[in-house]
C-alpha cells in the first residue's frame, strides 16, 4: 500500500501545483512508482505543468462515473516512466464527486503506487474536503506571507480534525536578501508559528514561470536551478532521507560589485 | 538621476523598513490566536459573564482590573484568567483581601475580548488596594501582548 500525500495551502497562488508536479517527477527520478492526481476539479493546470495536456484523454470523473477504466485514465509520463497523472476534469457539472468517491479512488491508486500525490484545489469548501477524502498524510504549501501563512494555519486545524495527523510544511518562494533586510518572515518564523515539521524550503525562481511554460518540472532541467535542487532534496526528505537544508543566505554584495552593477545596469 | 546612483552604490535603497518582519509575526500571532478558537463575541462574553458568577460566589473580584487572555504556544490554545481578588465573602475583618491571585485555566480553546467589558463597576476602595489590584492586571497585558 503506498502513501496517499494531499498537497494543499488554503491559499491560491502559493505554489501548490508546481510544488505537486516537482514533487511527484523528483520522486519517480527516485525510483518510485507516483500517481499524480489533479483534484482541482473544474480547473485543471497540473497536466499543463507536466506538458501533458494533450494527452489527456479520460479524467477523474469518468473513472468515478465509470465511463472508463482506471488505467485508460492514467496518462504516463513518457520522460519518466514511473510517474502517471490521473487529470481532473475540465467542466463541473458530469457527476456529482463525493469525498468518498475520491478515497475510494485514491485507496485503489495506492495498491499500485508508491506515492499517490493529491493536487488540492485552494479553499476550504468542497473541493477541499474531496481532496482529502483519503490521504494519510499532508503537505502543506506556503509563502512567508501572513495571508498564506494564516490559511496555512486554518488547514492544519482542518486536516487535525480529519484525523490527519502528519503534516509536513514547504516554505515556497523565500526570498532570503529580503529575510535579512527584515522584511521577510524567515523559514524559522513561519515554523514558530505553524509548529509543523518542515520538509522543504524552495527560494523564489524565475525559473518556475520558464519551465510552466516548457511544460517541463524544475527538477527535470539539465542544469537545476536553486529552485529545483530544493525541490529535489524535499522530496528525497519525503521519502525518508535525511538531507540538510540548502544554505540560502544571500552572497553580501560589496561596494564594488554595487556600484559596478548600478553603471551597467540601464535604469 | 545622481541621486539615485547614489543610493544604488551604497545601498541605501535596503532596508527601508526594517521592523516590517516584526511587525507581521506580531499580527499573525494576534489574528492565528483569535482564528484558532471558533468562538463568537457573543459567545465570549457570555462565558465571561459566567465565570465571573461563579467565581463571585466565593470570592468579590475586582471586576475592573480582570482580565482573560490567550496565548498559543505548539498549536495549543491556553486561557489565561486573571482574577484580582478584593475579597474573601463572609469574613470581610481578614486582611486576605491584599492578595491578588491568579487563575490558570489551561487549554479551554477559547477568546476573551476584554476590551467589550461591559461588567458593572465594584463598589469604590480604597487607594492603597486599587493600586495592588492594577499592578497585577498590567502584568497580565504584558503578557498577552507577547
Amino acid at each position: 500500500m503506498g502513501r496517499i500525500i494531499v498537497i494543499t495551502s488554503g491559499k491560491g497562488g502559493v505554489g501548490k501545483t508546481t510544488s505537486s508536479a516537482n514533487l511527484g517527477m523528483a520522486l519517480a527520478r527516485l525510483g518510485k512508482k507516483v500517481v499524480l492526481v489533479d483534484a482541482d476539479f473544474g480547473l485543471r493546470n497540473l497536466d499543463l505543468l507536466l506538458g501533458l495536456e494533450n494527452r489527456v484523454v479520460y479524467t477523474a470523473a469518468d473513472v468515478i462515473s465509470r465511463e472508463c477504466k482506471i488505467d485508460q485514465a492514467l496518462v504516463k509520463d513518457k520522460r519518466q516512466p514511473n510517474l502517471s497523472l490521473l487529470a481532473a476534469p475540465q467542466t463541473r457539472n458530469k457527476i456529482l464527486i463525493t469525498a468518498n468517491h475520491m478515497k475510494q479512488l485514491v485507496e485503489f491508486l495506492a495498491k499500485s503506487n508508491d506515492y499517490v500525490l493529491v493536487d488540492c484545489p485552494a479553499g476550504i469548501e468542497t473541493g477541499f474536503q474531496n481532496a482529502i477524502a483519503g490521504a494519510k498524510e499532508a503537505v502543506i504549501v506556503t509563502t512567508p506571507e501572513i495571508s498564506a501563512v494564516r490559511d496555512a494555519d486554518r488547514v492544519i486545524g482542518l486536516l487535525e480534525a480529519n484525523r490527519i495527523k502528519d503534516i509536513k510544511l514547504i516554505v515556497n518562494r523565500l526570498r532570503p536578501a529580503m529575510v535579512k533586510n527584515n522584511d521577510m518572515m524567515s523559514v524559522e518564523d513561519v515554523l514558530e508559528i505553524l509548529s509543523v515539521k518542515l520538509v522543504g524550503v524552495i527560494p523564489e525562481d524565475e525559473q518556475v514561470i520558464v519551465s510552466t511554460n516548457k511544460g517541463e518540472p524544475l527538477v527535470l532541467a539539465e542544469n537545476p536551478s536553486q529552485a529545483a535542487i530544493a525541490y529535489d532534496h524535499t522530496a528525497r526528505r519525503l521519502n525518508g532521507e535525511e538531507v540538510e537544508f540548502l544554505d540560502l543566505d544571500p552572497v553580501e554584495q560589496s561596494f564594488l560589485s554595487r556600484m559596478w552593477r548600478s553603471l551597467t545596469s540601464k535604469k | 538621476m545622481l541621486n539615485n546612483w547614489i543610493e544604488r552604490i551604497f545601498g541605501r535603497n535596503e532596508g527601508n523598513n526594517p521592523n516590517s518582519r516584526d511587525r507581521v509575526k506580531q499580527r499573525l500571532q494576534l489574528i492565528l490566536a483569535h482564528d484558532r478558537v471558533a468562538l463568537t463575541p457573543q459567545m465570549l462574553d457570555e462565558m465571561r459573564r459566567e465565570i465571573m458568577a461563579v467565581v463571585s460566589k466565593y470570592v468579590e473580584i475586582d471586576c475592573d482590573s480582570m482580565e482573560i487572555s490567550l496565548e498559543t504556544d505548539q498549536r495549543a490554545t491556553v486561557m489565561i484568567a486573571n482574577l484580582p481578588i478584593r475579597a474573601i465573602k463572609e469574613c470581610e475583618e481578614i486582611n486576605l483581601f491584599e492578595q491578588s491571585e491568579q487563575l490558570e485555566i489551561a487549554n479551554i480553546d477559547s477568546v476573551i475580548d476584554l476590551e467589550q467589558s461591559e461588567i458593572e463597576s465594584q463598589p469604590e476602595k480604597t487607594e492603597e488596594k486599587e493600586s495592588q489590584t492594577l499592578e497585577v492586571s498590567s502584568q497580565t497585558s504584558q503578557r498577552s501582548l507577547q
